[in-house]
């Protein structure tokens, strides 16, 4: 608790919480935020996809008024999914990340700090030389600002400049070391510390896709605080010493430079700042009064007399060095400092969230889900039938009645035909039934079964691609009830879809006559099969 | 509110295809269906519901099995021709309980609670009068009405029942409960708008919801394929061998694991079309040979012959050249001849079915790693210029034969010759085969990174794809 408002009042005092001012403004993702959503999406694509839906959709009505862009939803949904397990990997990111940014600006003031009493190292006996001030804090500085410059080009920009491919080369192997590095350092922890670190690690690289941009700026803060901390602790330094102790500025190269020349770089140098002040302008006699030899192991000041004559003339360096210290170190880094955030927020609010993955849940969040099957499950249907093993009909018959079952397309006298060619019968009544009008049923069924013709039997055509309905079940009971129980009741199925008249039944339809009628179970009922000739 | 709900029941003889309708409108493959009589013996509620809440109901019902004896027992007991509705009524609470008219009384009792009627009749079939007697029932139950001819077989016979039809209902429609697509539902429900002005709205909010639904399933399908193609271009497996082994000792099982790894995804990718289509109940079929092609085995030889782009269009995409066809065709025939398989290839389209034959198996890499002294085997990815176009052909064809697979088929649905003769790809507009072709080649180039941004482009441009087919 304690630990936690103490890094968090660092924070404010270093003023490094974008994320913070991120979320004020509502719809921009934190760069945690942003991992996690990453994270939720990988995850999404092995879920099932039902489930999600459901899911996804009942957050999405729950937020659908209040939420302007993709981003707040997406935002919105985050929350609403709750901490979990795989979603801190941002949170533990983003501290990382905190941790190596007051690393870095600790280590970097340090550095500058000692940079700068190294290259000032003045312990009377000689005097400090201006030349390495210049190459680390001019020199160095420039040619680093140089690089940071030339990696922000586009590619096939900076491609055309010399060295380049090498440099790219450089950094990626610096950063596969860095890598393996940061492998070697995670082996040292804890176990499980070390593991989840490994796996932090993993999870990263694998998914950093849609951060992918936000992460370059990332690296490019970090490197710009280490900077900016490295400058500053410079000059801290540099004041301080400037103050508290008397410092002989002197130069020497093993160059051959005259003093001219020296003066005309130093008055390059001092360009940017000549216009204020003449101060910080070294002059010429200035130059040549601080240059100095070594001689037999002893250094000599050039006007080494002229010297104590004028102290001025040689301390007169420091608002020279000061000037350049800030002006190719400071400053710059301030500017690149303010470009990164400045970047990485515009980046952050302007992530691309369409990726399949974004666009997928961006579905599932706002498409209402429709649903139009059956609720319960249907009771499935009886298959089991009686079996069917009717009685055959007697050899001596002659004669029969037929019905012509429901409106079936035959006339009496085709329908005497098929049952002469078929059975050999002779009809006798030939009677509709099954028709519009149920009272005709009872008039056949009456008809047929009065005048107690027990050994003539009743055959009843029906088309055969009909079903067997209850009507003619009905009728067949009836008959049956009517009539002796042995008497032959026969039913003819007749195909006579198209002109099939000719045609047998189909296989399944007589199938289906055989199972439903033998249900009725009644051994004296036969289903036979009639072809109409012509 | 209940009152104003939309209530449709799906109501007509017997073994007409009430179920089907039911279950194709409602894309619910788990209706039984059956071609034996009275298979549906219960009314069955599928209500339409956009997150949770209900706005129309469409009920499956037995159906009319003796409407004759049931018209006439009501005749007997009218009275007056304005109070037919009660004796409608009447006639459900005097059997309501019995066995004698179990069926009637079921299919009438949501009618008598308000429901519209869809009155279903097979119009592959010739209309009798005796049909009249249902008409009847349900025209003295006076809730609004409209009749849709179904089609179960060959025969068309919709001139003799539209003059009947037409007596009892104030719409008819044809409505092939095995062949309807997308749009010919969409129209049902407008139809139904016609029949009762309070159910409107709650129709107008459904139709609408459908249409989002179903371009939903459109980026989805997109979304399932694009992964699925950027999974098998990008797919390979490595073996380590022992210091003792040999590449042959393994050769063989490892080719076998790779292209079996590619078959399961390609089978996963259209498990999840069918789920999204709600299709969970396809039969499969067990001979291979009576298979459409794209059901047939991924590395078929016919499938190759016919699937993807030809020589032609290949190269045309800059993805082949005329000399590769050449060098293919000399590798298929054995290499018999140094510039034959050149000549031919510059006769493009000669040799095709030879040129795509060849090489439609990856083969193995051998990689030696001396740093660690172990040898690596290696397959995959698969490198054919023509294996991401096969794949998409395929996952296409599977594609439309899903979405157009009406839910009262439990059969995998077979596509017309022609469609099967050709493939889609190698008809798609130029301008897009040529983007696709762009983005396999980026893909193929990520072996092993992360794909994403690719997937998000193939993404875009196949649901264009699926929107065009
Ligand atoms: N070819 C074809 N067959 C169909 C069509 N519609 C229904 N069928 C077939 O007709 C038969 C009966 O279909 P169902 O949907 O069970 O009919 P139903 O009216 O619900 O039957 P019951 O519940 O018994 O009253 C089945 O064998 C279906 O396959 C169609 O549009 N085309
Ligand atoms: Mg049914």
């Amino acid at each position: 608790m304690r630990r936690e408002t103490c890094i968090s009042h660092l924070w404010s005092l270093t003023n490094f919480n974008f994320a913070r001012i991120a979320t004020q403004q509502g719809n921009r993702l934190r760069l945690a935020e942003l991992i996690n959503l990453e994270n939720e999406l990988i995850a999404c694509r092995d879920a099932d996809p039902q489930q999600l839906r459901k899911r996804d959709r009942a957050i999405g009505k729950k937020l659908e008024q209040a939420q302007t862009s993709r981003a707040a939803l997406f935002l919105a949904w985050l929350d609403e999914l709750g901490p979990r397990q795989h979603s801190s990997l941002g949170e533990r990111v983003v501290e990382a990340y905190r941790t190596m940014q007051i690393l870095l600006l600790i280590v970097g003031v340090l550095a500058g700090a000692s940079a700068a009493s190294a290259t000032l190292a003045f312990d009377g006996s000689s005097p400090v030389n201006v030349v390495h001030f210049l190459a680390v804090f001019v020199g160095m500085q420039t040619l680093f600002l140089l690089f940071f410059v030339i990696s922000l080009l586009p590619n096939r920009i900076a491609k055309w400049i010399p060295g380049h491919g090498e440099l790219l080369h450089l950094v990626r192997s610096l950063s596969y070391f860095a890598g393996k590095l940061a492998g070697r350092v995670a082996e040292q922890l804890p176990a499980d510390k070390s593991s989840r670190w490994q796996q932090d690690w993993h999870a990263l690289r694998l998914r950093h896709k849609l951060y992918q941009k936000v992460e370059r700026w990332l690296l490019y803060g970090l490197t710009q605080r280490f900077s900016l901390a490295f400058n500053t602790g410079a000059l801290v330094l540099c004041l301080y010493l400037i103050v508290f102790s008397d410092l002989a500025f002197a130069w020497n190269t093993t160059l051959q430079v005259s003093s001219q020349a020296f003066h005309e770089i130093t008055t390059v140098i001092a360009a940017p700042w000549a216009a204020f002040s003449d101060q910080a302008v070294p002059s010429l006699e200035l130059v040549e009064l601080s240059r100095y030899f070594r001689i037999e192991g002893q250094y000599q000041i050039a006007g080494e007399s002229a010297r104590s004559s004028n102290p001025a003339a040689v301390g007169g360096w420091w608002p020279f060095l000061v000037l350049s210290l800030v002006t190719y170190g400071l400053l710059p880094r301030m500017l690149t400092f303010l470009l990164t955030r400045m970047k990485l927020n515009s980046l952050l609010k302007n992530v691309p969230l369409d990726s399949a993955d974004c666009d997928a849940l961006y579905d599932r969040l706002t498409t209402p889900i429709i649903e139009t099957r059956a609720i319960e499950p249907e009771e499935p249907a009886v298959t089991a039938h009686q079996p069917y093993a009717p009685v055959a009909v007697q050899a001596e018959v002659q004669t029969c009645d037929v019905v012509l079952w429901g409106e079936i397309a035959l006339d009496r006298s085709r329908a005497e035909l098929a049952v002469q060619q078929r059975f050999g019968w002779r009809c006798q009544n030939v009677l509709p039934a099954g028709g519009l009008d149920a009272q005709v049923d009872d008039e056949t069924c009456s008809k047929l079964t009065k005048d107690g013709q027990e050994k003539q039997p009743i055959l009843v055509l029906v088309e055969s691609w009909e079903v067997p309905n209850k009507a003619l079940l009905h009728f067949l009971q009836q008959l049956r009830s009517k009539s002796t129980p042995k008497r032959a009741l026969l039913v003819g199925l007749i195909n006579t879809e198209g002109n099939g008249l000719q045609h047998p039944p189909e296989r399944e339809d007589w199938q289906t006559w055989r199972e439903t009628l033998a249900d009725l179970q009644d051994p004296y009922l036969r289903v036979e099969t009639m072809v109409v000739t012509a | 509110m209940m009152h104003d709900l939309p209530k449709f029941a799906v109501i007509g003889r017997v073994n007409k295809g009430k179920s089907s309708i039911v279950s194709t409108l409602a894309e619910d493959d788990t209706v039984i269906i059956d071609r034996g009589a009275g298979t549906t013996r219960a009314c069955r509620e599928f209500p339409v519901r956009i997150d949770d809440t209900v706005l129309l109901l469409l009920i499956d019902t037995p159906g009319f099995q003796q409407a004759p004896r049931a018209l006439a027992w009501m005749k007997e007991h009218e009275v007056s021709a304005a109070n037919r509705r009660e004796v409608v009524a009447d006639f459900v609470r005097e059997f309501g309980h019995t066995d004698e008219f179990a069926d009637e009384c079921r299919l009438l009792q949501p009618i008598l609670e308000g429901a519209g009627i869809l009155y279903v009749v097979d119009g592959a079939k010739p209309f009798r009068r005796n049909y009249e007697a249902e008409m009847e029932i349900l025209r003295w139950t006076g809730q609004p009405r409209m009749a849709l001819i179904n089609h179960i077989g060959e025969g068309d016979f919709s001139k003799e029942w539209m003059p009947a039809l037409d007596q009892y209902f104030s719409i008819v429609r044809h409505f092939d409960a095995h062949r309807v697509s997308f749009a010919d539902r969409v129209r049902l429900l407008q139809s139904f708008r016609e029949l009762h002005d309070g159910w409107r709205a709650n129709l107008d909010q459904a139709i609408e919801s459908l249409q989002t639904e179903w371009q939903r399933r459109q980026r989805e399908a997109a979304h399932i394929i694009a992964r699925m193609l950027v999974d098998q271009l990008t797919f390979s497996k490595e073996l380590v061998l022992a210091r003792y082994e040999t590449p042959d000792d393994h050769k063989f099982k490892l080719e076998r694991e790779f292209h079996n790894a590619l078959r399961e995804r390609e089978r996963k990718a259209r498990q999840q079309i069918e789920k999204l289509y709600h299709h969970s109940k396809l039969e499969t079929d067990e001979q291979d040979l009576e298979k459409p092609v794209f059901e047939q085995d991924l590395f078929a030889e016919s499938t190759w012959n016919l699937l993807g782009l030809n020589p032609k269009q290949l190269i045309g995409l800059g993805a082949i050249t005329g000399a590769t066809v050449g060098g293919m065709i000399d590798l298929a025939v054995g290499g018999a001849s140094f510039l034959a398989g050149t000549v031919l290839g510059g006769a493009i389209g000669a040799g095709s079915a030879i040129f795509y034959s060849a090489q439609r198996l990856a083969t193995i890499e051998n990689i030696m790693k001396y740093v660690q002294g172990a040898q690596v085997l290696r397959i995959g990815p698969h490198r054919n210029k023509n294996f991401p176009w096969v794949l998409l052909d395929r996952a296409l064809l599977h594609y439309i034969s899903i979405r157009d697979l009406a839910h009262s088929r439990r059969e995998r649905l077979h596509l017309t010759e022609n469609q099967e003769k050709t493939g889609l790809v190698s008809r798609l507009d130029h301008e897009l085969r040529k983007q696709l072709a762009r983005q396999f080649e980026e893909i193929r180039k990520k072996t092993g990174d992360d794909t994403s941004k690719e997937l998000t482009r193939l993404s875009k441009l196949l649901l264009q794809v699926v929107k065009e087919i």
